[in-house]
């Protein structure tokens, strides 16, 4: 059974339900700003909404077919070339397989070469480390440490923000595709 | 085998900037291990490299090996027949 993983777009078939379930997931929401939806209704309409959403380029990340997470370019500024880069596994059989690390890759690739991005950044809970250390293997920079910029549970947490530039992205992308390349 | 997953689990933790436990023990919860997905991606690969197989194409249905003694149980279970 191939286990391949790929980026495709969403439908509401096929992933509205799955999408509501992990938005939902507080093991999920607490790496996240939102909180997720409250209800399915809600949750419909935000899917209907980035649908029509210039800006929110999402996808849907399969392995051997099956849904495991989701990917997104956000916040596509069209005059300055840039946009953010959110992403979530909520299939922990697919993130002991690394399914986020090649979701990214694919998605970054989408971005530079498909949408002709000049950088594309992330901002990543300052205690989520195991996530910075993924995005800075990926390529990204160190940009800052935005100082309790989320409220979390009653608490503030800082935000660090990393980016990675089109010029970056070509220098490391053909070892990151050599490593991965068994995966997609 | 579990000699060969714990060599390649060491060099992906290094990889990762994480500092390898003293002794690996069965119940190390993978996800609490400090390795990133890419560290996974990378194990993954290169134990299909070293053994000649990788159980998770292998399985019908996906199984998550949440603690390390899982993760060797299925390379183990899915080993070709001598």
């Amino acid at each position: 059974m191939s286990q391949k993983i790929e980026i495709v777009p969403i439908t509401i078939e096929r992933h509205a339900q799955v999408l509501f379930d992990w938005r939902r997931n507080v093991e999920i929401s607490r790496h996240m700003y939102s909180e997720g939806p409250q209800s399915f209704d809600e949750h419909l309409r935000w899917l209907k909404s980035i649908a029509q959403d210039v800006t929110h380029k999402r996808f849907a990340v399969e392995q051997g077919g099956k849904p495991v997470g989701t990917t997104a370019l956000v916040n596509v500024n069209e005059k300055h070339s840039r946009a953010d880069f959110d992403m979530y596994i909520g299939e922990a059989s697919a993130r002991i397989r690394g399914a986020g690390a090649v979701a990214e890759f694919l998605t970054l690739e989408y971005g530079f070469h498909r949408m002709k991005l000049h950088k594309i950044s992330c901002e990543v809970f300052a205690g989520n480390s195991v996530a910075i250390r993924l995005h800075e293997r990926m390529g990204f920079s160190l940009e800052g440490v935005f100082r309790e910029h989320a409220l979390f549970e009653g608490e503030w947490v800082d935000v660090t923000r990393l980016s990675l530039l089109s010029e970056d992205w070509q220098k490391c992308r053909e070892k990151l595709k050599r490593l991965l390349a068994a995966m997609h | 085998m579990r000699e060969k997953i714990l060599i390649k689990l060491g060099q992906a933790l290094e990889d990762a900037g994480v500092k390898a436990p003293e002794f690996f023990t069965d119940d190390i919860v993978l996800l609490q291990s400090g390795l990133d997905s890419l560290g996974f991606a990378i194990l993954v690969a290169q134990l299909e490299n070293e053994l000649d197989y990788d159980p998770f194409t292998l399985m019908e249905e996906a199984v998550y090996p949440s603690t390390l003694g899982e993760f060797v149980g299925i390379y183990e279970k899915y080993a070709p027949e001598a």
